[in-house]
């Protein structure tokens, strides 16, 4: 079951949850394209703009980019991940960030644009990104963390994981924007673009991310980051852009933790090459988060930031 | 069996959550309500409320957590978490794994610390975290206020690690001190190796004024300890992050690839090892003065 609050609703009901069926929707339909060739040679591998605006830092970077126009066709049905695993400072996407995102979307001409996500409404709630969605005019939908609201997509190339089990509403869009929060995990060190699509697998199936027993072993974080990578094999992010305004270098990634302010965002298509980047920014390498050399293995990006256009600007 | 109560979850499941009673009520917590209901995991279904991040409280040992917002007049928000944790050493591990090096020590339970926009208090196997929502507008005195109510209600404190008393006390920040049970605590601290090279049974670090870091490794036998020195020998000379490797018999000495002295040596049940600048005295120093607070604490052992 999906619970889907529209903004309607939302705005008359105040946090009551509606509750409509999950429809079935085509098997693998491909996310919209990145047109590159079609792209002025000027355009960056991943745009920084930093600033205390930070909602216009959202709309600078998919500026940079090349507009949202090159990443949601007209009419489309937008898909949104954004990381509300806690309602702690530093470890959610910023309510304004999300905000510019939505309205960028919009101004694309998106026919539907939904929050999809099987945490909890209350930390949708808690974090203030419920009221955002309803505010702009998107729906949350929440699923319920039942199998069999989860799609099984192999991973043949996978080292660690074989099949991913995808949220199967996340299927019935066009477009897919990877909305993470970047901050620091206490098992591999690093959240960023590709640890955030645990948020679109089973929560059972992430479970096997993590060691059985829930012991920590010699090779816990390596089956964890090898895990990471693969699921992001079984789904290609439209667009990833990146919180890295505020967020929390310790402690992650629950919180509560020390909290550093780069008052950035991150935006391109190459996972590696920007959690590579967001990396840097409390002093880590790129090739020293296992998650992240793993994904370059899988030729999802690259890490070496010399090798990677990046326009960075401050607004 | 887990079990998990949710917000929002109607019935007597949740007024009968263990912990209940350690939750300061409106007339306790003057000018504060609770926000919506509590939030009850126990065991395994820890996963479901620290989604991704419970490995580490399960490292230190996890029984169960109480959850439960506050809200004031002005609108600031506080989230108070109780955890239960299997032993006051559990408790008093987690809490140093949580503790931040710069936030204050308050007089409060076995030990309290009061950061920018939270407070870490353990007393007994109990672990109480309260957080300001708002960040920048955390009303401190809410958080110092209702983690004294707390502490009343959860009766009697445990005593610190005999670890702990190991440690050289000059120089020695306090906030600094970080007790492991396990590998993925000491991966957050310092990555020494990927694997768990040094297999301990407990740990503790703590920074001194000179900058230099003391690692405390211990183990249940002197053998056992030994055993795990020789391999660690073995494994600093084929991590290619670690250089200059020199062995004299008793003293490893190598430095790794941000140019910091690494010194080891193993000691009757311990392995002892200081982590910092590349200045040979200084850090043998610090070796020296652990040294000689172990075998006087190994025989009272």
């Amino acid at each position: 079951m999906t619970r889907s609050i529209e903004r309607r609703e939302f705005l008359k009901k105040g946090l009551r949850v509606g509750m409509t069926a999950a429809v079935a929707g085509p098997l693998l339909r491909p996310f919209a394209g990145h047109p590159i060739s079609a792209l002025a040679k000027d355009v960056p591998d991943i745009a920084v703009v930093g600033g205390d605006d930070y909602g216009r830092n959202a709309l600078k970077a998919v500026e940079i980019l090349g507009g949202i126009e090159r990443f949601v066709p007209k009419n489309s049905r937008v898909a949104i991940l954004a990381n509300v695993q806690s309602s702690h400072p530093g470890t959610f996407t910023s309510p304004t960030v999300l905000r510019s995102v939505l309205r960028l979307c919009r101004q694309a001409g998106a026919k539907e644009i939904n929050l999809v996500s099987w945490q909890a409404l209350k930390n949708w709630e808690s974090t203030g990104l419920a009221q955002v969605a309803a505010e702009e005019g998107a729906s949350l939908k929440l699923i319920e963390r039942d199998e069999a609201n989860f799609k099984p997509v192999p991973v043949p190339a996978g080292k660690a994981l074989t099949e991913a089990r995808i949220l199967t509403v996340l299927f019935e869009h066009d477009v897919f924007i990877n909305l993470p929060v970047t901050k620091d995990h206490a098992g591999n060190k690093f959240t960023g673009t590709m640890k955030n699509l645990m948020g679109i697998n089973s929560p059972a199936n992430n479970r096997t991310f993590h060691k059985e027993n829930w012991q920590t072993d010699s090779s816990a974080i390596e089956h964890l980051d090898q895990s990471i990578a693969d699921l992001n094999m079984a789904v290609k992010p439209t667009l990833n852009l990146v919180d890295a305004t505020e967020f929390i270098t310790t402690n992650g990634p629950f919180g509560p933790g020390e909290i550093i302010k780069p008052q950035k965002v991150v935006a391109g298509v190459d996972r590696v090459a920007i959690d590579a980047y967001c990396a840097s920014l409390w002093g880590l390498k790129g090739q020293d988060i296992v998650m992240i050399r793993c994904g370059q293995e899988h030729s999802l990006g690259r890490f070496d930031l010399k090798k990677v256009k990046i326009k960075e600007i401050r607004v | 069996m887990p079990c998990a109560a949710f917000a929002g979850q109607a019935g007597n499941q949740l007024k009968e959550s263990p912990l209940l009673s350690f939750l300061p009520d409106r007339s306790e917590f003057k000018g504060w309500a609770k926000e919506g209901d509590h939030q009850f995991f126990e065991g395994e279904d820890l996963f479901i409320y620290i989604d991704g991040g419970a490995e580490i409280y399960f490292e230190y040992g996890f029984g169960r957590v109480i959850v439960q917002d506050y809200r004031d007049e002005a609108g600031g928000r506080l989230s108070l978490e109780i955890f239960e944790m299997n032993s006051p050493e559990s408790a008093y591990g987690m809490f140093t794994f949580k503790s931040s090096p710069r936030g204050k020590a308050l007089a409060l339970g076995d030990e309290c610390q009061l950061a920018d926009y939270y407070l870490n208090l353990c007393k007994g196997r109990y672990l109480v975290t309260i957080t300001g929502l708002d960040q920048d507008s955390t009303p401190r005195d809410g958080l110092v206020s209702l983690a004294g109510l707390v502490e009343k209600k959860l009766g009697g404190g445990g005593e610190r690690p005999s670890l702990v008393s190991l440690l050289p006390e000059e120089g020695l920040n306090p906030q600094s001190l970080k007790l492991f049970k396990g590998p993925l605590a000491l991966y957050n601290i310092y990555p020494f190796y990927r694997k768990d090279v040094f297999a301990f049974q407990a740990g503790i670090k703590g920074d001194y004024a000179n900058r230099y870091s003391l690692f405390l490794f211990e183990y249940a036998a002197e053998e056992t300890a030994g055993g795990r020195f020789s391999e660690t020998r073995v494994k600093f000379s084929s991590e290619p992050k670690y250089g200059h490797i020199q062995w004299d018999g008793e003293l490893l000495r190598v430095r790794d690839d941000k140019g910091r002295a690494v010194l080891a040596r193993h000691l009757g049940r311990y392995i002892i090892l200081v982590l910092g600048e590349d200045n040979r005295e200084t850090a043998e120093a610090l070796l020296a003065r652990a040294e000689k607070r172990l075998p006087a604490q190994k025989e009272e052992r």
